[in-house]
């Protein structure tokens, strides 16, 4: 009799054992899809187009209705109308022509990086145009300039000559605006709150590789991983930038520049000597809240090189990668950054 | 009642066999999210088509605008182009998720499809 309530109890056990080892089972699975799928990204659509002579990437997610690169391209177009110099009637091409033009965004944009201009003690100056027609990086035409030439537009090049008066811009004479080096940044701004308000959840928009990155990719809120391209390799990236939100700008001496007597002569120039920046670094990449500023300051440290940018990226908050020429990487300020070559 | 208290030899082979089970389900649908690398062709921003690039057997050239894209086993690339500046040739081959090419006077963008988000954007 008690050898068969000890059998029945064993019994009892085993299946109590089997039940809750299946719930087990169940429950580990539950928990692996569940968890997965927090961690999925929303759904995520992708277009690419051309605008301001660049290729323009947007990626939104959580957004099934995907009819919005028009709508990005629209907005970069119209910024284009105002401050490229290579369209004949943009306002900046009015203004370096007749000296004096309308135009907000070209008034706004120069305001915000005049703080730059003066922080890097003219290291940095967007009236540097008529120098940079010298060196006409974005002609067929490489030739080093002569020394004669270069000091004559040199003697234009001053931001505090520049008067801005509400949407009204003045250049005094001889001046040239040339927003080359902020132009992307400044598109980026400018589509950040369509970007914000269309909709989506999250999205990253690359306007010729500066970058804009807002909202959730998925439930976890994952960070925006941005690649820092390889100064020296086609397709290559020497780190990865983490952030929840923000502008990423990179200025590097491999995207335009052309090589005499075995020297690089890049399109990255130094407002106060005419020459392509000699500050020992390959590229440097700014993380801060603006893209016309990451430009402006990605361009500036460039060219000041890292120790003298410390003191200009902390006034703006900002952080930076640096890459020297020796492809030694550094770091400034908060920034997630992990180098990966 | 004590004997069948034991912890018998089946028994720690079972739990054994469940936990094996149970970390081979959790991690199950990492596993399952691996992609193939996938190329798309892009001109004035309308996608020309996506490309498996595993199940290429055969290399082929595509002609796109003004350009002449090579089409291969795990890899694409810029193989000609009419612009002046010919970037888009030295961009070379395109394997691993995220990698981009462009000619900006044909207008034309390759891209391998970035399924995994390793990377969302490349600043340069």
């Amino acid at each position: 009799m008690s050898k068969k309530k000890t059998m029945d109890k064993g019994k009892k056990k085993k299946i109590i054992l089997t039940v809750l080892c299946s719930l087990l089972v169940v429950f580990a699975a539950a928990a692996g899809v569940l968890f997965h799928e927090y961690k999925k990204d929303y759904t995520c659509k992708e277009q690419n187009g051309f605008s301001m002579g660049s290729v323009v990437t947007v990626r939104l997610y959580g957004d099934d209705t995907f009819k919005k690169l028009s709508v990005v391209k629209g907005i970069i177009d119209n910024l284009d109308k105002e401050i490229s110099r290579n369209r004949e009637d943009s306002a900046v091409s009015k203004l370096n022509e007749n000296g004096t033009a309308e135009s907000a965004g070209a008034a706004a944009i120069f305001t915000e990086c005049r703080k730059v201009s003066e922080l890097s003690n003219g290291a940095f100056d967007l009236t540097v145009g008529p120098v940079s027609s010298l060196w006409n990086f974005d002609g067929d035409l490489r030739k080093v300039p002569e020394k004669s030439e270069l000091e004559k537009a040199l003697g234009v090049v001053d931001y505090e000559k520049v008067e801005v008066n509400g949407s009204t811009l003045r250049v005094a004479e001889g001046q040239q605006l040339d927003f080359g080096a902020v132009g992307k940044g400044a598109a980026c701004d400018a589509v950040s709150d369509y970007i914000k308000n269309c909709g989506a959840k999250g999205g990253v928009v690359s306007v010729g590789g500066s970058i804009f990155a807002w909202g959730k990719r998925n439930r976890a809120g994952d960070k925006w991983r941005i690649a820092v391209r390889h100064p020296r390799q086609e397709n290559a990236y020497i780190g990865v930038i983490q952030l929840s939100e923000g502008f990423v700008s990179t200025s590097g001496d491999y995207e335009k520049y052309f090589e005499k007597d075995s020297k690089r002569y890049h399109h990255i120039l130094d407002a106060n000597t005419g020459y392509p920046a000699e500050s020992g670094l390959a590229s440097v990449t700014v993380v801060c809240d603006s893209g016309a500023l990451s430009d402006a300051l990605s361009t500036a440290c460039f060219v000041l090189g890292e120790e003298k940018s410390k003191a200009l990226l902390s006034e703006f908050s900002a952080g930076a990668v640096f890459v020297d020429s020796e492809l030694n990487v550094t770091t400034y300020g908060e920034i997630d950054f992990e180098k990966t070559a | 009642m004590k004997n069948s208290l034991k912890i018998k030899k089946g028994d720690v082979f079972l739990i054994a066999a469940l936990s094996l089970l149970c970390v081979f389900l959790f991690l199950l649908p990492l596993f399952s999210a691996d992609k193939p690398p996938v190329a798309s062709v892009w001109q004035n921003g309308e996608k020309l088509c996506e490309i498996d690039l595993s199940a290429v057997r055969e290399s082929y050239e595509m002609p796109v605008g003004g350009c002449v894209i090579l089409v291969e086993n795990g890899k694409i690339s810029f193989l000609r182009a009419d612009c002046p500046d010919k970037l888009c040739l030295k961009s070379g081959a395109l394997s691993k998720n995220g990698d981009t090419a462009a000619c900006v006077p044909n207008k034309v963008v390759v891209i391998i499809e970035n399924e995994e988000k390793s990377i969302d954007a490349v600043a340069e």
